[in-house]
């Protein structure tokens, strides 16, 4: 296995250890922690055992494997920074809100 | 014309007494709104001490939000016609406060605060000062003299053509895009600054989330 592979491995099963502690603590629900564990656990196998992902060279009719990892890795990150920002700027504009109403209401108390 | 003076404060124990002192002597108590934009030190209580209205943010959000907060107070709750911004440190001379009223009560919309590029001003300020203004000017054709400029006046009716997105120190560019962008007419008067050492809220994080912003105010 080249170093690059176990580096992958221990990263990946990192982040299963890092979704289970969340799914623990009730911060994550069981269906999204099995997502991400599954997927996970997926993409371990794939990075191990790079034959078990023929199927995937041809579907997508690239040479290496490396080439699909990438573009789909590519794919999902835009994907969550994307959804992220969005999620951030609405909890943003939420939580100013609050603060602000919350801030006027007090001052007319007194 | 009924005008509120809204000063915003962020950590300002050290400042906001002395500066409400001069500010109380020269436009009353009941025209001044402090926006503690959570401070984490004595702020509140010295300003709610003076008896001054203080609206306290819970959590720090930053400039621009505070400055929405005192807008939205003072034309909501208070019934002003005009607000003029001035920053909790004081920096900004009380005295130059008749200029700016002077100007709203001519019928300016938008009145500018522009401090003097002396010896006073840090070398990196002066530049990055000019650099914004030139870039609006390259923009819009609007050569707004000192955009980052927290001593600024606007009636009710260009608060509603302005109101700004930012939460932070980029609010004042913000607000000269939307001066520029919108083709609202604008006065600018000289003003005084003190400069307190190097104490200054803008920083270069600030600046390099103005460049990141600004295709976006541009757009929008």
């Amino acid at each position: 296995m080249l170093g690059i592979q176990i580096l992958s491995v221990l990263f990946i099963l990192f982040m299963m250890y890092v979704v289970r502690i969340h799914y623990k603590k009730g911060e994550l629900p069981k269906v999204e922690a099995m997502s991400w564990l599954l997927s996970l656990f997926a993409l371990g196998i794939i990075v191990a055992v790079e034959s078990s992902a023929n199927f995937l060279r041809r579907i997508f009719e690239v040479n290496r494997l490396t080439d699909v990892i990438v573009i789909f890795a590519f794919m999902g990150s835009y994907a969550l920074l994307i959804e992220n920002r969005i999620q951030i700027n609405k909890l943003r504009q939420k939580l100013e809100k609050v603060v602000r109403d919350k801030a006027i209401k007090q001052a007319d108390s007194k | 014309m009924k005008i509120a003076v809204i000063i915003t404060a962020y950590n300002e124990a050290k400042y906001i007494g002395r500066f409400l002192t001069k500010l109380e002597a020269g436009v009353g108590k009941k025209n001044i709104i402090v926006v503690n934009d959570g401070s984490l030190d004595n702020t509140r209580k010295i300003v709610r001490e003076r008896g001054v209205k203080c609206l306290s943010h819970m959590v720090n959000l930053g400039k621009g939000a505070a400055m929405k907060t005192g807008c939205q107070y003072a034309f909501k709750k208070m019934g002003a016609d005009a607000v003029i911004f001035m920053d909790g440190d004081d920096q900004h001379e009380v005295g130059d406060l008749k200029h700016f009223k002077q100007a709203l009560n001519k019928g300016a919309d938008i009145v500018l605060g522009v401090r003097q590029l002396d010896a006073k001003m840090p070398l990196m300020r002066v530049l990055g000062n000019k650099s914004i203004s030139i870039l609006i000017n390259l923009l819009f054709r609007h050569y707004i003299a000192d955009i980052p400029s927290g001593f600024k006046a606007m009636t009710r009716s260009a608060y509603r053509k302005i109101i700004w997105h930012s939460a932070g120190y980029e609010v004042e560019t913000e607000i000269a895009v939307r001066i520029a962008k919108g083709n609202l007419n604008f006065t600018e008067i000289p003003i005084s600054t003190v400069y307190h050492g190097k104490e200054y809220g803008f920083n270069m994080l600030d600046a390099v989330r103005i460049l990141i912003k600004l295709p976006y105010w541009l757009w929008r």
